[in-house]
């Protein structure tokens, strides 16, 4: 195998990840020192790895 | 997670995104946590840079410990790809031992396991500074297959000196490769390294690619001018991507440009996470965009 990693072929589990989620406030182009409102992202770098995994798999 | 208004909002992200959750729950005091941690974050525009910041205050993931997770349980039914990252590590003492622990289990039961060093130098100066950092992070990367991390995340991450060559750019992968013998003999078991390559020309405006090291090849994918609408994730959107192609066992080279395409899609979308369908992905890892240079 050409990158060497020995990976099951079977299992309940595809893929686990141990992380903190957050909430990301993003009020786009303005700087936060003058928002007034924000958009609300989920996120969480063990997190996004996780959830792109199912999206892309459809 | 942590069960207060901030937490449902966040658990039902979580179950759009077709993520099955595994828990430990806190109860929030009603005035000062534990909290779920906040992220502050502008876009920028332009030459004005986006600016982030953090509220990590009483993180309730911070206080997670070794043996809050039935490891042998969850693992039972069987367990493909394993996952953590830097960040985690380094939220308190008690996070990374949790972290080592599950590679630990996750090895026992066949898994492949990943890490993505994600070095954050202010988190770490919480925590015992960059001594520390590096010998916490050795004792998670010893049962860790496949790192991802550029070359600082190498040097500061895993204490790996600093280069004998200069890169010509930021898209210069040799110093990158260059660092590669240095991570194996310092932890041989890890059998892949790969992490992006971004050229920031202005906060709209990124030349992108991105580099693996597996078993002894490297491995680089094209170059892409990047329109960023909201660059947050594209690293995450890179690892997904990578180790989508690897699980399903498309080549190395194949698995690089699904992780490279994923990233740079991620990056044309508000948010942290995924708006791409397998199929956009797979097309411009084909070389579906004009603006690609080969």
């Amino acid at each position: 195998m050409s990158h060497g990693l020995n990976i099951r072929e079977s299992a309940d589990l595809d893929f686990l990840s141990l992380g903190a989620l957050v909430h990301r406030l993003d009020p786009g182009i303005i700087p936060f020192r003058k928002a007034m409102e924000c958009r609300i992202h989920v996120s969480g770098g063990e997190f996004n790895v996780a959830a792109n995994l199912p999206i892309a798999s459809d | 997670m942590v069960d207060y208004p901030i937490g449902d909002l966040i658990a039902e992200r979580v179950r759009a995104m077709g993520v099955r959750p595994i828990y430990k729950h806190f109860n929030h005091n009603g005035v000062t946590g534990p909290n779920m941690a906040t992220v502050y974050s502008d876009q920028g525009h332009g030459l004005r840079a986006p600016v982030v910041f953090y509220n990590r205050s009483n993180e309730a993931a911070a206080q997670l410990k070794p043996g809050d997770f039935d490891w042998k349980s969850i693992f039972s039914g069987g367990v493909k790809w394993v996952h953590s990252g830097g960040i985690f590590a380094a939220l308190s003492p008690t996070t990374a031992p949790l972290a080592a622990e599950m590679m630990k289990e996750a090895k026992v039961a066949g898994a492949i396991t990943s890490f993505d060093l994600n070095f954050r130098e202010k988190l770490w100066n919480l925590h015992g500074g960059a001594e520390k950092a590096v010998e916490t992070i050795a004792s998670i990367v010893e049962n860790v297959d496949v790192l991802v991390g550029n070359e600082e995340d190498l040097q500061k991450g895993l204490g790996i000196p600093g280069p004998e060559v200069t890169a010509k750019s930021k898209l210069d992968p040799s110093v990158f490769f260059g660092m590669i013998d240095q991570v194996t003999q310092k932890h041989p078991k890890v059998k892949v390294v790969a992490t992006t390559l971004r050229e920031v020309h202005s906060t709209n405006r990124h030349s992108w690619s991105a580099v693996a090291w597996m078993s002894g090849k490297s491995y680089q994918a094209p170059t892409a001018e990047l329109d960023v609408i909201d660059r947050v994730g594209g690293g995450d959107g890179f690892a997904a991507g990578f180790i989508y192609g690897l699980l399903t066992g498309v080549a190395p080279e194949e698995a690089i440009k699904l992780g490279w395409a994923h990233g740079a899609l991620l990056t044309t979308f508000p948010g942290d996470t995924t708006m791409a369908t397998l199929d956009q992905v797979r097309a411009f890892a084909k070389g579906g965009s004009a603006r690609i240079q080969r």
